[in-house]
């Protein structure tokens, strides 16, 4: 048992840290002949980023902020839309169809076109993440809430169960394990589209601000190598919270489907 | 002269093919079962038992003919909770408990909650599934989940139950015990039983009357009065009468093959 847990620790960060060896002792910069100026050693980078810490985490907070709101605010709009889809069949199709296709068009041609339809940048920074993040949402709660077997159903029918009634009791329970599939999908999503919007912005902070200016000075390079390792931390650690989540919240659901249905 | 429960009136279900093409599943079933008795609907399967069934609960339109049930239309009893369904496959929500499962139609009832659980345990208990009321439908076997639509059925009390081969996925042990129970339930509740099966031996054992039926339409070959004696014991099964009727509707089904070819 104890040996086993020693193993999941330590075989996921073993092959990390010796990446790590051998970027620091430049062998992976000779081996793909990349100059240290386009990819600093993990030890200047680590540098860079105590060097810099209060201002990196107001940066994060400047980021972070958008990103986390978006991604509820997306999650909300999208199962609204798929709750609208399911409960008005015939006029929902069209406002899944529509979501679907705004949320295909790339961020970055998304970002600076919300610059100009809101005002401010906080907004249209919002903007953005929102519909990054509805996406997935809209399409996978449309199938937890309609991904029903067909005698459970009918069993809320033979017992006069009212629309609503399906949606508290059938429909929306059904949907829990999606709408947090739908969330992890959202976190990647929604952190990249704050960083895009951030590079569109006009504002001068934020971790996609900081990581486009600082990868434009020469001297800078390192820390904004500390940035970006800085937004993935937050990446993971988002992912993390819901996983968290879901884990605490999904326990009725865990465990191997073996129903007959 | 007593009250019919379930009056079938020149019934007719017609199914359309690819091509389009009509195709009857039921011709011209008209039946009466009396309030209080338990009748089975017996035939070979793809004959159209679960058709008639779902007609009478209100779960699909005849192509023709009326279905009343004390004196309602279908869709009224089904409003007014007249009948109680167990469905060939158990139809569980994989979130809820057993426990959990069982309320769930007296939920939807709006019966209060201290009734719903004392209801929902005891029927439990009739099942044998004392001591998995907190476990999860994925944690037991597929007779186990079959017991619990049993058991959600009974625990709404209906005037009407219609069983869709409630049996027929259970070992023969279980299905013993089972039909003991169901026999003891209805004598107890007075409750009308359609039973529907393709078990000629299972529905001669269980039933006032058997209503043979024929494939390709589903015409009602025969209803058969069976006279064996009441209570039913186990004893019942191995008396001649039992074979004898027993044999008498094999017969009746080798002539209506022979008609066929
Ligand atoms: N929705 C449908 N569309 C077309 N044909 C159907 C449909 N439902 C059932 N049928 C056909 O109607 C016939 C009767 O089906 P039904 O389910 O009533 O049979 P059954 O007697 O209950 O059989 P089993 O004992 O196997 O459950 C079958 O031949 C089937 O192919
Ligand atoms: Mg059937």
């Amino acid at each position: 048992m104890k040996k086993d847990r020693l193993q999941s620790i330590l075989l996921p960060i073993l092959p990390g840290a010796v990446i790590l060896v051998l970027l620091q002792s430049g062998i992976i910069h000779k081996l793909l002949k990349i100059k240290i100026l386009q990819l600093p050693k993990p030890m200047d980078i680590l540098v860079a980023l105590t060097e810099n810490l209060t201002k990196i985490f107001s940066d994060a907070a400047v980021t972070m902020f958008p990103a986390v709101c978006g991604l509820i605010l997306g999650a909300l709009l999208g199962y609204g839309v798929a709750l609208l889809v399911t409960a008005l069949p015939n006029g929902g199709y069209g406002c899944l169809f529509i979501i679907t296709m705004i949320n295909s068009v790339p961020i970055a041609a998304l970002a600076p076109l919300m610059n100009r339809w809101f005002s401010g940048v906080l907004a249209p920074k919002l903007a953005v993440i929102i519909i990054a993040a509805s996406g997935a949402m809209a399409v996978n709660a449309f199938r937890g809430l309609n991904d029903l077997p067909q005698n459970v159903l009918e069993l809320m029918r033979v017992n006069a169960a009212s629309k609503l009634k399906v949606f508290t009791k059938l429909r929306i329970p059904n949907s829990l394990p999606s709408v947090f599939t739908a969330l992890k999908i959202g976190v990647p999503a929604a952190m990249l589209a704050t960083i895009i919007a951030e590079f569109f912005s006009s504002e001068t902070a934020g971790l996609g601000y900081m990581i486009k200016y600082s990868l434009k000075v020469g001297n800078q390079k390192q820390v904004g190598w500390a940035y970006i390792a800085v937004v993935s931390v937050f990446s993971i650690l988002l992912y993390e919270v819901i996983c968290l989540a879901e884990h605490l919240l999904l326990k009725r659901y865990r465990g191997k489907r073996r129903i007959n249905k | 002269m007593t009250e019919n429960a379930v009056e079938i009136k020149n019934l007719s279900m017609e199914y359309f093919d690819k091509e389009r093409n009509p195709r009857r599943v039921l011709d011209n079933v008209s039946l009466n079962i009396r309030k209080g008795e338990f009748i089975s609907l017996l035939g070979p399967s793809g004959c159209g038992k679960t058709t008639l069934l779902r007609i009478i609960a209100d779960l699909q339109k005849p192509t023709s003919g009326s279905v009343r049930l004390a004196g309602q239309n279908t869709k009224e009893a089904r409003l007014s909770h007249k009948f109680g369904m167990v469905f060939q496959t158990p139809a569980l929500l994989e979130w809820r408990s057993v426990l959990e499962n069982v309320e769930l139609p007296l939920e939807l009832r709006k019966v209060p909650k201290k009734e719903r659980r004392e209801r929902a345990l005891e029927q439990i208990k009739t099942v044998d599934l004392k001591g998995y009321e907190n476990s999860y439908p994925r944690e037991l076997s597929g007779g186990m989940q079959q017991r619990v639509g049993i058991a959600r059925a009974l625990a709404a009390e209906p005037e009407i139950l219609l069983m869709d081969e409630p049996f027929s996925a259970l070992d023969e042990f279980t299905k013993e015990r089972l039909h003991g129970d169901l026999l003891r339930i209805w004598r107890s509740t007075n409750k009308t039983v359609i039973f529907v099966t393709h078990n000629i031996s299972e529905a001669v054992y269980l039933s006032d009357r058997v209503c043979v039926l024929s494939a390709n339409p589903a015409r009602l070959a025969a209803v058969e009065e069976i006279h064996l004696p009441r209570p039913r014991e186990d004893a019942v099964l191995k008396t001649e009468e039992y074979f004898k009727t027993v044999s008498h509707i094999r017969e009746i089904f080798e002539e209506k093959y022979n008609e066929n070819i």
